[in-house]
């Protein structure tokens, strides 16, 4: 059981398995205009907010950046620091992309974390063939909304 | 620099049932040089690989060993032995009854080599 993890019901299980295998500290997967999907390790809402629409403009950035410099966007990006390091990469669930964003420090690896995601993302990929694909069209947001109210508090 | 790997690399796989080589950035389980060998997956080997050393090496630490200088993985049908010099974790993966002798001591001269 992973404490402080809030997530729409199809995110949860691959989301758990993929902050368990790769020991990141914070993750968050967010739709790319910067609505919420789910997160763990987070203290607040405001803060899972903050970092949905700083990651939201951190992937039009480099999807942008990309098609300037290559023709093609840019999936994946990855920060580095002495003791932190930042990865954020695209995937999609029932046609739609997401990106997960997360943070982990010395006691993951660029490459673990890489490792990982790919396997979260391919569970991502076939998490909604079943009779939940119409989840991701509902307005999820306001259930996460709830979800972090419920765990956060409402934000003032 | 990236020759100097190179050669490094090739030296080590020219041992007799050695399948893989790679040189790996302990820090972030990326494949500087190398790969795993024929049929496996070099992203997915190297990060494993980096990871074992280090929690091998965090281990001996914790337990007054003081820095672990060789780790020898050994499973069902080969080994993966790792050594690291600072920042790159040399890591060779062989099949079984491979000589680990003559092998170890290919990696501490790889070692050197770094």
């Amino acid at each position: 059981m992973i404490a402080g993890a809030v997530s729409a019901p199809w995110l949860d299980a691959p989301l758990r398995r993929f902050v368990q295998d790769s020991r990141v500290q914070r993750a968050v997967v967010l739709h790319p205009d910067g609505k919420v999907l789910g997160q763990f390790g987070f203290a607040s809402a405001s803060e899972v907010m903050t970092a949905c629409a700083l990651a939201a403009a951190i992937n039009a950035s480099g999807k942008e950046l990309g098609r300037q410099m290559g023709g093609r966007p840019f999936l994946g990006l990855h920060q580095g620091g002495r003791s932190q390091g930042v990865f954020m990469g695209a995937c999609a669930a029932a046609g739609q992309e997401c990106i997960l964003l997360a943070a982990f420090d010395r006691d993951s690896t660029l490459g673990l974390v890489r490792l990982y995601f790919a396997e979260f993302r391919d569970a991502l990929g076939g998490a909604l063939d079943g009779p939940e694909k119409g989840a991701l069209t509902r307005d999820l947001e306001s259930d996460l909304n709830s979800s972090l109210d419920a765990l956060f508090g409402p934000i003032n | 620099m990236t020759m100097a790997f190179d050669s490094i690399v090739a030296r080590l796989q020219r041992q007799p049932g050695v399948a893989g080589v790679m040189l790996v950035g302990v820090e972030d389980g990326m494949v500087i040089a190398g790969d795993a060998g024929p049929g496996r997956d070099s992203d997915t080997a190297a990060a494993l690989a980096a990871s074992l050393f280090r929690r091998t090496r965090n281990a001996a630490e914790d337990a007054g060993l003081g820095d672990a200088t060789f780790v020898r993985l050994e499973a069902e049908r080969g080994h993966i032995c790792a050594t690291a010099v600072g920042d790159v974790v040399v890591v060779a993966m062989t099949v079984a009854g491979i000589n680990l002798g003559r092998l170890r001591l290919e990696m501490m001269g790889a070692r050197e080599m770094i």
